[in-house]
């Protein structure tokens, strides 16, 4: 088969119509940006605001899912805390997926000394557990959402980098790699434009798994008590603060735990509708 | 041979990297605020007795000589002692690390037992309504918080159903398979939900490859372009998620084995940091860098034997 | 002791009889009494915190006080109400008319748990022992001058002066009677890690950060206890597992179950919900030296601005009474008619405007990570003093790090709290107030007008004037105000019906001789 050919042969762009999923998800992601820009303009009450008679009220007509145990209002709470969660589950996510792409991308095409460098230090970050480093990058650096960002990015960049590398690796080795080599298209424009392309989509993926992980992580922290500072509204938090009344007030650890669910739905829906247009681009 | 090679080499560049480990996370520990000395003697003790037990530590010496005598033990397989309980790191270790690695064992079967049908029938009826369901059943999984999950699982089947017992690690195989179920059924979940997207994504690009067009072409059976490509690729995509777990599940062991009472190895390093018992953090970090180390060599050797389009130089 | 450690930070556990790095515990046959009573042979009881030494003389953490109260015994004992003193290896004592000469008489007939007899060697180096050894008790037997043995029954020993509270130091933990021969050249980890002394238990076993195993000291002196062979404590920190586990029957009794779960474990028809009265307060500690709260002024503000009864139904569901005295209600010479403080917001927004405090001005809250109780109390003082027109704000450490800025004074506001080891006021006052054991709770709060108090209060062996001064401090530190006392809280304890005779004492230690569990 002829060169020419075999780049030809690579599956043609599908066109296609907007997928449902990728739908619902631009949908739900609208209603996310909406609550994190006017979520104090659409709250029924102050998310701070505490009355001792209000206390652990089951949900109902007045508060919509119910209140926490400093009667706080956790409808309310849960709208506060989208943004504080969004930013960190998105630049959580962002950085670690920028850093660690490029990254895998140069040791895994130009190989040799830049390959075992950049794979030792993933290494060394990787060889700590995940959650060891961002607890002690937090405890020394203290919380807050741009510390747990940085702590994310210094944990999870490594991720992405082995897993763009290793794609990088077997793109290398495609027949349609070679076709291009052939064919004398530059040593970068190989990279950005035919091997970068069809290596992100397996990134893309678990990018989109970390934004919900990477809120879990925070939610961990704040568990743990290492993440923001109460009485911020936090979805971890208040579910972590919401765990010792699980028994008798399921709601208050329940309500922002499914808030997680529905951000979490939404970026696994553009992620799954975004690795498939990309697919279908790349190649 | 090449492969041997390969990890002979591997094996010889671990060393400046597990000498990295142990410098960061000497350094790294020495530089977050706290007093292991304090945390053992109490509020109550003397600046004086703080002292003194500092010295009998050793904490008093210069951080370099610190340093040299924990290289200088670690090199001759000695832990140190906890600080907290004044006993051997390695004899505290055994049975911390015979729950842990049970579990995330046990958790990582459990999650591909899981994972692989669905993955398979959701990329086989790609957007059918197989691939839906499997879209939202494993996206649960992953936008809970484990602890949560954990709970509604403790709560569901040990209060109310009294099917299985709420915590504990049991006295054999067989009682820990009881004991364990929920707690690594719990670890297992988010797991199984990443396993199955990433195998779901493999095998479909694995479909859409060209190589399988050619195989497609050459008229092989379609049974055996299943086999032989698209397993092969769903291997690498196992491996790789399985490389990765692994060094996320000491971090989901920490919340998993708190919420089921498990004195497991994730629980022990978070009461390490948070009392700076220097020693436990050293050493745990340095077993955990050695073992994800080899896993990684482990997982790079399995590309290659298995994606033969995969060289390891 | 100070309230440490908090449910999250430590190690999870469970009985896990497979993996057995044992400590401990010499070998013994199992005990032929116990367990006579038809009951069941072992009773688990899960605590929250787990113990990690076993010294009574250098620990310092409730979770090793609380249970070895049943391994070692004191000369003299505390009445399970906490205000007064019994037999308990010494039978009787005397003192000389100027109370500086005391005779105990030792009790025949005791034996330590590896069989060998108890003598009034085993006593004196014992408490020269806890005498001479530089840590956090050291105190209780500080006017000692000599310690001495006649003969093989008697033990005197000699003050330096005359000392009110000698026989509540004499009762403290750390004056236990340990075994010299088996002692004496001991390693400190090993007196650490293997207790063994004249208690109606033994440690059979301790998995350090797991559990801990008592058995039966079949030499026991009483006859008749312990009734249950093996009691078995669990460290399970988690307050939902240990609620499950209790309601699952997984264990017969619990430790410290969360006010938030009582109602819930009340409404389950197997259990029994304990509130025993305890000697515990919680407390604020506030900078006298740095920041805003250097204001005395400030201070009072802070205390008027405090919602004590929202504090009590939010942080344990109404469960407690709002402290007046820096004093628990349960010590001796306690106080009821101080005056304490109480939500006034427009005398603390007067006092405010007299501190010189700017409005708007920022305090901060230390809180330790993983302490639910910290950091909602935190809450709800930020609540509280947003109203006054300050700006709190809590600072969120790990328990390493927060201890640290404690330790160096490092803090505006610290969340803390206190139970007393003996009735005696004067454990408390000395380290609440007296400066040189903590700095005063750090808030580096030394007055000598305070100190002097305290010294007449040691010295002086009249009941009735020793109320007086202890009226007279208890009244200066309300004015100073060092220390904010909160709420008087009660153990909680959630027991199977099938569990009697379980006794937690006021100071906090859990007495299991007496119980017994119905198959």
């Amino acid at each position: 088969m002829a060169v020419a050919e075999a780049v030809a042969s690579s599956p043609a762009p599908r066109r296609r119509r907007l997928q449902p999923s990728l739908a619902a998800g631009l949908v739900m992601l609208a209603v996310l940006v909406v609550v994190a820009v006017a979520a104090g303009r659409i709250a029924p009450y102050p998310p701070l605001a505490q009355s001792f008679s209000q206390a652990l009220l089951p949900p109902s007509a007045q508060h919509l899912l119910g209140t926490d145990n400093y009667g706080r209002d956790v409808f309310s709470r849960v709208l506060a805390a989208t943004r504080i969660d969004l930013e960190i589950g998105l630049l959580g996510t962002l950085f670690p997926f920028l850093l660690g792409s490029a990254l895998g991308a140069i040791a895994g095409y130009a190989g040799g000394l830049a390959d075992a460098l950049i794979m030792r230090v993933v290494d060394v970050i990787i060889a700590f557990p995940f959650l060891v480093l961002v607890i002690a990058f937090v405890a020394f650096v203290g919380g807050g959402t741009a510390n747990v960002v940085v702590a994310l990015t210094i944990g999870g960049w490594v991720g992405f980098a082995r897993l763009v590398r290793g794609e990088i690796l077997v793109q290398r080795q495609m027949e349609y790699a070679d076709a291009t080599r052939l064919l004398g298209y530059s040593r970068s424009r190989i990279l950005f434009r035919h091997l970068l392309p069809n290596a992100i989509p397996p990134a893309l993926v678990f990018a989109v798994s970390s934004i919900t992980l990477n809120i879990l992580t925070a939610a961990a922290l704040g568990f743990l008590g290492l993440g923001v500072s109460p009485p911020t509204p936090e979805w971890g938090l208040m579910m972590s603060e919401g765990e010792t009344f699980l028994f008798q007030a399921w709601w208050i650890a329940t309500m922002p735990g499914l808030a997680c669910l529905f951000a979490g739905l939404t970026f696994t829906l553009l992620g799954d509708g975004a690795s498939d247009l990309l697919r279908v681009r790349g190649q | 041979m090449k492969q041997l090679q390969y990890a002979a080499r591997r094996i010889v560049q671990m060393i400046p990297v597990l000498v990295l480990v142990t410098i960061v996370s000497f350094f790294l520990l020495k530089l977050l605020p706290g007093d292991p000395a304090a945390m053992v003697l109490g509020d109550k003790a003397s600046d004086a007795a703080i002292a003194a037990f500092r010295h009998q530590l050793g904490l008093d010496q210069p951080l370099l000589a610190q340093y040299l005598l924990y290289v200088q033990h670690l090199a001759t397989g000695n832990l140190g002692t906890s600080i907290i309980y004044r006993t051997p790191v390695m004899e505290l270790m055994g049975p911390r690390a015979e729950v842990t690695g049970f579990l995330v064992v046990y958790s990582m079967v459990l999650g591909i037992l899981i994972a692989v049908p669905l993955a398979f029938a959701a990329a086989l009826h790609r957007d059918g309504w197989p691939d839906q369901l499997v879209r939202v059943v494993t996206t649960i999984p992953l936008v809970s918080p484990t602890f949560w999950i954990g709970l509604l699982l403790l709560l569901v089947f040990s209060v109310k159903l009294h099917w299985l017992p709420a915590t504990g690690f049991g006295e054999s195989f067989a009682d820990h398979l009881v004991h364990l179920f929920l707690p690594a059924l719990t670890l297992s979940l988010s797991f199984a939900a990443l396993l199955a997207r990433n195998l779901r994504a493999a095998i479909l690009d694995a479909l859409g490859r060209t190589f399988v067009d050619f195989a497609r072409a050459k008229g092989l059976p379609r049974r055996v372009i299943l086999y032989r490509h698209v397993l092969r690729a769903a291997l690498v995509s196992i491996v790789t998620i399985v490389g990765l777990q692994l060094s996320f599940a000491i971090g989901g062991a920490v919340v998993t084995e708190t919420v089921f009472a498990l004195p497991g190895l994730g629980t022990w390093m978070e009461q390490s940091i948070f009392a700076r018992d220097y020693q436990v953090v050293q050493s745990l970090t340095f077993i955990f860098a050695a073992g994800t180390i080899v896993i990684n060599l482990l997982t790079d050797l399995t590309y290659s034997v298995l994606d033969p389009r995969v060289t390891v130089d | 002791m100070r309230g440490t450690g908090s449910r999250r930070v430590l190690l999870a556990s469970i009985a896990a009889v497979l993996l057995l790095s044992a400590c401990g515990g010499a070998a013994q046959p199992a005990a032929s009494t116990a367990g006579s009573s038809g009951g069941k042979s072992v009773f688990t009881y899960a605590v929250n915190t787990p113990a990690d030494n076993l010294d009574p003389v250098t620990q310092d953490a409730n979770a090793d006080i609380w249970p070895l109260a049943n391994v070692y015994e004191t000369l003299v004992g505390l009445n399970q109400k906490g205000d007064g003193y019994v037999p308990d290896l010494a039978t009787s004592w005397d003192t000389s008319s100027d109370g500086l000469t005391w005779t105990f008489h030792l009790r025949s007939g005791v034996k330590f748990s590896n069989g060998q007899a108890m003598t009034s060697a085993d006593v004196v180096w014992s408490l020269q022992r806890a005498h001479d050894t530089n840590g956090p008790w050291q105190w209780a037997l500080a006017p000692v001058k000599s310690i001495a043995a006649p003969d093989a029954s008697t033990v005197v020993i000699t003050l330096a002066q005359p000392w009110a509270p000698f026989l509540a130091d004499v009762s403290l933990f750390s004056s236990a009677i340990m075994s010299a021969a088996t002692f004496k050249s001991a390693t400190q980890a090993t007196i650490s890690k293997s207790p063994m002394g004249t208690g109606p238990y033994y440690v059979a076993q301790w998995v350090q950060g797991q559990k801990i195993v008592l058995k039966a000291n079949s030499h026991y002196w009483q006859a008749g206890l312990p009734k249950t062979a093996e009691v078995d404590l669990p460290y399970v920190p988690d307050d939902n597992t240990r609620a499950i586990q209790i309601q699952s029957g997984q264990v017969d009794g619990i430790d410290a179950p969360a006010f938030a779960q009582l109602d819930q474990l009340r409404a389950a028809s197997n259990l029994n919900v304990l509130l025993d009265p305890s000697t515990a307060v919680a407390l604020l500690s506030l900078n006298t030296k740095q920041g805003p709260t250097a204001s005395v002024q400030f201070r009072q503000a802070l205390a008027d601005a405090i919602d004590y009864q929202g504090l009590i139904k939010t942080i344990v569901f109404g469960n407690a009474k709002p402290a007046n005295s820096f004093l628990p209600e349960t010590t001796l010479f306690y106080n009821a008619s101080q005056t304490g403080y109480s939500f006034d917001l427009a005398k603390a927004k007067a006092l405010f405007a007299q501190s010189g405090v700017p409005a708007g001005t920022t305090l901060s809250l230390l809180v330790r990570s993983g302490s639910q109780v910290q950091q909602q109390t935190a809450v709800e003082l930020k609540s509280d003093w947003t109203q006054l027109g300050i700006n709190p704000q809590l600072e969120l450490l790990d328990p390493a790090a927060a201890t640290a800025r404690y330790r160096q004074d490092d803090f505006q506001v610290d969340i803390t709290g206190w139970t007393n080891d003996i009735p005696d006021p004067d454990e408390l006052t000395t380290y609440a107030l007296g400066f040189t054991q903590s700095e005063s709770y750090h808030s580096q709060y030394h007055s000598a007008a305070m100190d002097a108090l305290i010294t007449q209060g040691e010295t002086t062996l009249d009941t009735a004037k020793r109320q007086q001064i202890y009226n007279q401090i208890q009244q200066m530190a309300m004015n100073d105000l060092p220390i904010i006392p909160l709420y008087y809280a009660p153990y909680t304890v959630a027991l199977s019906k099938k569990v009697s005779g379980f006794v937690q004492m006021t100071t906090g230690p859990w007495l299991f001789a007496n119980v017994t569990v119905q198959p």
